[in-house]
């Protein structure tokens, strides 16, 4: 099923549930890289055009829709969780840091970067937005790879020192306050750059929620009480834990019923 | 490729079409190259952000751009130096720090090249050829090079001591012992390594002295007013141009 919503800055964004049988998927990638495991996040958000913010606020809906709203984060008493609305809260909405120029006849559109940076430091012209020469434009966000570095190996090298000057004039901008932190809970400040691998591995942190032995266990107890297991795969894993402290309920009310049975 | 694309790098080809013209040492002539592209500027900036592995992979990325962006895949090492000063000159402009680069590229032109193309050391029964790799042969050693280094400072003297045998090994081009001949293309690389490995210590002496040549050269080249340009990765950076 697609989800929709509206971002901070008004654009309308659509994406896909992530389905318990997705994070099996998940807990397989554990091993695998930080790009593969982006890829595979990014493939649930269906609107095309999007930067890394506007991704990362369309990441914690998800995560609030499919998984749930607390995140347990690290502290030196141990895990904390926190709700996510207190992350979107801190983000608030972004500046618009948009600006055009242009180099040797071509009209360049700069902002926020389209793409994570995964250790492909080629994401850094994904700052590019747009390209446009005489009235005919190219949006780089929704280039397929083959395309992507096609135009990119044959931009002249002058944007370079315009791409460095929009880095320094807004490197402000590319630091995103998540979490301010808590000294009564030792709890540190969580800022996410999003010109680094701790913005992409933040994001993969949120959806690491289930290991494979946890998975299996899950679905072999719910298939006691709902045996049909395509159902159970097919629905998310907040609908999930739902079921299961239903069926818990569920145990310990006969439980207690047998009890007084034999009692009597 | 989707057709809107397709007609944008049209666009982009016309755009930049332009080619400079660099004088090449071996082939004494000019040939046409084109210029650095963004991408290649970006690579050459960012390798130098990885120790000992990124000044493998600026060099690596220097050859790929100069045979790439020349169309020439014969080129020698010492042809190396004519196309980093000619295209960082075409990109970021004349002068880096305080040197200017124009006086670099008349030092191309008139510094005679007295490098041997091949050469022969002799001790005993051993016999070695040696010959000035070209830049493709270099890549291919840098690549394996790059492979097996391990970037932990505690084996850091060992990464260096394997830069060194990778020096040696592209300069050697067969090795004879009595009737028997190897040429050093005709092996993999790991068994190159443990054949140079096992060369005496006097023959390494003499391979040193014919790298030398080049070195000079290079450094006869790269010298302005008694001040010798550093090239690396800041060599390609902006902020570092006038």
């Amino acid at each position: 099923m697609d989800l929709s919503f509206t971002l901070p800055n008004k654009k309308e964004v659509v994406v896909n549930e992530i389905l318990y049988k997705d994070l099996r998927k998940m807990a397989l990638y554990n091993d695998s890289s930080l790009s593969n495991t982006i890829d595979f996040l990014e493939s649930f958000i269906l609107t095309k055009g999007l930067t890394v913010v506007e991704k990362l606020f369309a990441f914690f809906i998800l995560r609030e829709k499919c998984i749930g709203d607390q995140v347990a984060i690290g502290s030196k008493k141990g895990k904390v969780n926190i709700g996510l609305h207190v992350f979107k809260k801190n983000i608030g909405t972004f500046d618009d840091i948009r600006e055009e120029i242009d180099i040797d006849g071509i009209k360049c559109v700069l902002n926020y970067p389209s793409r994570f940076y995964v250790g492909d430091t080629d994401f850094i012209f994904s700052l590019i937005e747009s390209l446009e020469i005489d009235n005919e434009k190219v949006t780089i966000s929704s280039l397929s790879k083959q395309e992507y570095n096609k135009i990119i190996s044959r931009l002249p090298d002058t944007i370079f020192g315009h791409l460095e000057a929009f880095i320094q004039k807004n490197s402000s901008h590319f630091n995103v306050l998540i979490y301010e932190g808590k000294e009564s809970m030792e709890i540190d400040k969580i800022v996410l750059n999003m010109l680094d691998g701790s913005f992409s591995a933040f994001i993969v942190k949120l959806f690491d929620c289930i290991q494979d032995t946890d998975y299996r266990e899950m679905l072999f107890v719910l298939s006691k009480r709902i045996p049909d297991v395509s159902f159970l795969i097919n629905s998310t894993y907040l609908e999930l834990n739902d079921y299961y402290k239903l069926y818990a309920d569920e145990v310990e009310k006969q439980n207690e019923d047998l009890q007084k049975q034999n009692a009597s | 490729m989707s057709k809107n694309v397709s007609s944008f790098l049209n666009k982009l080809d016309k755009l930049h079409d332009e080619t400079i013209e660099i004088y090449v040492p071996s082939l004494k002539k000019k040939v046409p190259t084109k210029p650095l592209n963004l991408k290649q500027q970006k690579d050459l900036i960012s390798s130098a952000l990885d120790g000992l592995k990124g000044t493998l992979d600026f060099n690596r990325t220097l050859n790929k751009i100069i045979i790439e962006n020349s169309g020439l895949s014969d080129l020698k090492l010492y042809d190396k130096l004519p196309f980093i000063v000619a295209l960082r000159k075409n990109a970021l402009g004349n002068k880096a720090g305080k040197i200017e680069l124009q006086g670099i590229l008349d030092n191309i032109k008139n510094i005679p090249l007295e490098i041997k193309d091949k050469d022969t050391i002799k001790k005993g029964p051993l016999k070695l050829t040696l010959k000035i790799p070209t830049l493709r042969e270099e890549n291919m050693l840098l690549n394996k090079c790059e492979q097996e280094i391990n970037t932990d400072l505690e084996v850091l003297k060992e990464g260096i001591g394997k830069l060194y045998i990778y020096e040696i090994l592209k300069h050697i081009d067969t090795i004879q012992v009595d009737d028997d001949v190897i040429d050093l293309d005709d092996i993999r690389i790991h068994e190159r390594v443990k054949l140079v490995e096992k060369l005496p210590l006097s023959v390494y002496t003499k391979i040193s002295d014919y790298i030398e040549t080049v070195n000079k050269y290079n450094t006869d080249i790269l010298t302005v007013d008694e001040t010798e340009l550093e090239i690396d990765a800041e060599f390609f950076d902006t902020s570092a141009s006038d």
